[in-house]
């Protein structure tokens, strides 16, 4: 199997994201020189089922690969999609990004170019290292799941629930996860760590804007995520 | 093997080994001296456990049916996208 190496896939995964969706994908760039070498981006967003324009909004306007749920399926399915399809297409790297615009492009390129450059399989763009900016109750659900993370699976990051993450090779082809909604975050990490990766985080900057902030997760889907990850831990207590 | 199926396994072992020790200390501390129980009892028990049991593998079952229905999802999306590219 030959591997395009230049090429490095940036996974969208998106739901009821028209208002947003094209200035996010427009800020993206399409190639990326690294250390002398020029990285091809490949973009693929996932609309999840969305009952808006999402779709059309992305395949009228935008060069990118539109994968299209037939089904809602969750953040957690559309993310595996994307990954799968990079998987597919034989992409060297991977970032996985947010759609709802809280995700900075500078970060999307900075994380590009650390995954490239370090020898870190799995790199977590964390909110948390700077939370300056951060309403305080996003503060506490996300250290409270990180915590979670910690005591279910063993494995402590600062914030387990980033969307913005860049994988190499290596993880794309080892990671493997089964939840639909946003407990993939944290069995990714998880997954991870059963895989002996090397795992980092980077500092980022998240964008919270009112439309953000509605559309990202409340307190009670972190009820949601600890007991999707309680089920995934007790199902791996019975089949290994 | 993870950890806790490594721990949990060992327990079981613990408590084989030392089984006649742990009735000894039930029974000096008059723990073991409780009415004998009926046929009626031992048949709700037992019933209780084999449910206990019947739910965990229908809940792994559906599990499983609910990956490869989400796996069969994800295939035939990426293929309409194949297509359609």
């Amino acid at each position: 199997m030959s591997l395009k190496n230049n090429q490095v896939a940036i996974v969208i995964p998106a739901y009821n994201e028209e208002k947003v969706i094209g200035r996010v994908i427009k800020k993206l760039p399409n190639k990326l020189d690294v250390k002398k070498t020029t990285y091809k981006i490949e973009i693929i967003v996932v609309n999840d089922g969305s009952t808006d324009n999402t779709k059309s909004v992305v395949e009228k306007k935008y060069k990118v690969h539109l994968i299209d749920h037939i089904l809602n399926s969750g953040a957690g399915a559309a993310t595996r999609t994307g990954l799968n399809y990079a998987k597919k297409i034989n992409s060297s790297y991977v970032v996985t990004m947010d759609a709802d615009g809280q995700h900075h492009e500078k970060d999307v390129i900075n994380l590009i170019k650390e995954v490239i450059v370090s020898d870190k399989d799995l790199i977590i763009g964390s909110r948390l290292i700077d939370a300056s900016g951060m309403p305080w109750y996003r503060i506490l659900g996300n250290k409270g799941l990180s915590i979670v993370t910690f005591l279910l699976f063993g494995i402590f990051v600062k914030d387990s629930q980033s969307g913005l993450r860049a994988y190499n090779r290596k993880a794309i082809d080892s990671i493997s996860f089964h939840s639909n909604n946003y407990a993939f975050c944290s069995e990714i990490i998880w997954s991870a760590k059963k895989n002996n990766l090397k795992i980092s985080e980077y500092p980022i900057q998240a964008i919270y804007s009112d439309y953000s902030l509605k559309k990202g997760q409340s307190n009670w889907g972190g009820i949601i995520i600890i007991k999707q990850l309680l089920k995934t831990r007790f199902l791996a207590l019975i089949h290994g | 093997m993870t950890f806790a199926r490594i721990s949990f396994w060992v327990a079981i072992l613990l408590g084989l080994v030392f089984a006649e020790d742990i009735y000894r200390l039930l029974f000096q501390n008059n723990l073991t001296d409780t009415t004998p129980l009926s046929l009626a009892d031992v048949l709700l028990v037992t019933g209780v456990m084999l449910t206990l049991s019947m739910c965990i593998s229908l809940y792994s079952k559906n599990e499983f049916l609910e990956r490869r229905l989400s796996d069969l999802h994800e295939e035939l999306s990426i293929y309409i996208s194949k297509r359609n590219h």
